[in-house]
């Protein structure tokens, strides 16, 4: 005198409602964050050649910091530190080219760095900083 | 009473089934969440139990400084550039690019400053890459001044203020 009620049928309504994005146009975006694995060794990397060739990151750190993100994506994607700030028809062939791998060749002969992730004491932008932590990467770019 | 059960032929209707825990080996594996086994598990039949691979969702973030020059792409760069009343600032820049973002602060002043003289816009030059190519963007931030459909002055690289103001002055008394 069971009943036993083997199976039965779930409703699930069709979605008509379209997508909303409320994604505001006017905001500019950056691209998918870059591993921390890659960001720590573009950071060290950063620091280690300032001090070797005597130049000074930018006085808004949140400068160096959003260079050192875009060394690191590139380093993802590429697999190879591929200047962010520039424009490449093909980024691939320029990775294998090698001259705008940082540190690219301007910065090695003439200590030119376009990013300004490198400054020279002159500049007018550059601190009095060589180091940087992760936690003031993540920080200034964290409203990004 | 003779057991029954309820199906339907309807599209949007999803049978779903009743399995014992007891004889399901991998809900015997998550059956440790709950303080008592479930007298029953529900399983869609169509569904597998559990993600083969973690869901990694990229985090897309944005500046949440907004800018006033408003974002153009290749679709509208006729009608809001090149047939433009008014001279128009267009500053091309890259997603990774940190200089850019001081430049952007600056065309922000400028934009509020010279509101109904001069129209400002941005291009993305990682997704917008025909307009990079076709005025010769090699890095960036770049700054293109226009009047009357042409390109009549440039700004390239960071520069103070001063510099970029000297620019807009000089296309709108030409």
């Amino acid at each position: 005198m069971t009943t036993q009620a083997s199976t039965f049928a779930v409703a699930v309504p069709s979605v008509t409602t379209p997508f909303r994005s409320h994604r505001n146009p006017f905001v500019v975006r950056a691209q998918a964050e870059p591993s921390d694995k890659s960001v720590e060794i573009m950071r060290k990397f950063s620091e280690q050649y300032a001090r070797k060739s005597g130049t000074y990151f930018c006085v808004d750190k949140g400068v160096t910091s959003v260079v050192i993100k875009g060394l690191a994506d590139h380093k993802d994607t590429l697999g190879a530190p591929l200047c962010p700030c520039r424009h490449y028809d093909d980024k691939a062939a320029e990775v294998a080219q090698g001259f705008w791998n940082c540190p690219c060749v301007p910065m090695r002969e003439r200590k030119e760095c376009h990013c300004m992730l490198f400054l020279t004491p002159d500049n007018d932008f550059a601190g009095n900083e060589q180091t940087i932590t992760l936690d003031e990467i993540k920080e200034s770019t964290a409203n990004m | 009473m003779a057991s029954f059960s309820l199906t339907s032929s309807s599209p949007t209707l999803h049978k779903a089934t009743i399995i014992d825990p007891s004889s399901s080996s991998s809900s015997s594996s998550s059956s440790h969440a709950f303080p008592h086994r479930p007298p029953f598990v529900l399983r869609m039949p169509h569904q597998p139990r559990r993600l083969q691979t973690p869901l990694v969702l990229p985090k897309i973030q944005s500046l949440r400084h907004k800018t006033r020059a408003t974002p153009v792409t290749k679709d509208l760069w006729d009608n809001s550039i090149l047939k433009s009343e008014t001279p128009v600032l267009v500053i091309f820049y890259a997603n990774w690019c940190g200089p850019c973002r001081m430049v952007h602060r600056i065309i922000d002043e400028i934009a509020t400053e010279y509101a109904g003289k001069l129209k400002c816009f941005i291009v993305n030059t990682d997704t917008d890459m025909q307009i990079a190519e076709d005025y010769e963007i090699k890095a960036v931030p770049v700054v293109l001044m226009f009047k009357n459909g042409e390109k009549c002055d440039s700004v390239i690289g960071t520069m103070p203020k001063e510099f970029y103001v000297a620019a807009i002055e000089r296309v709108l008394k030409s």
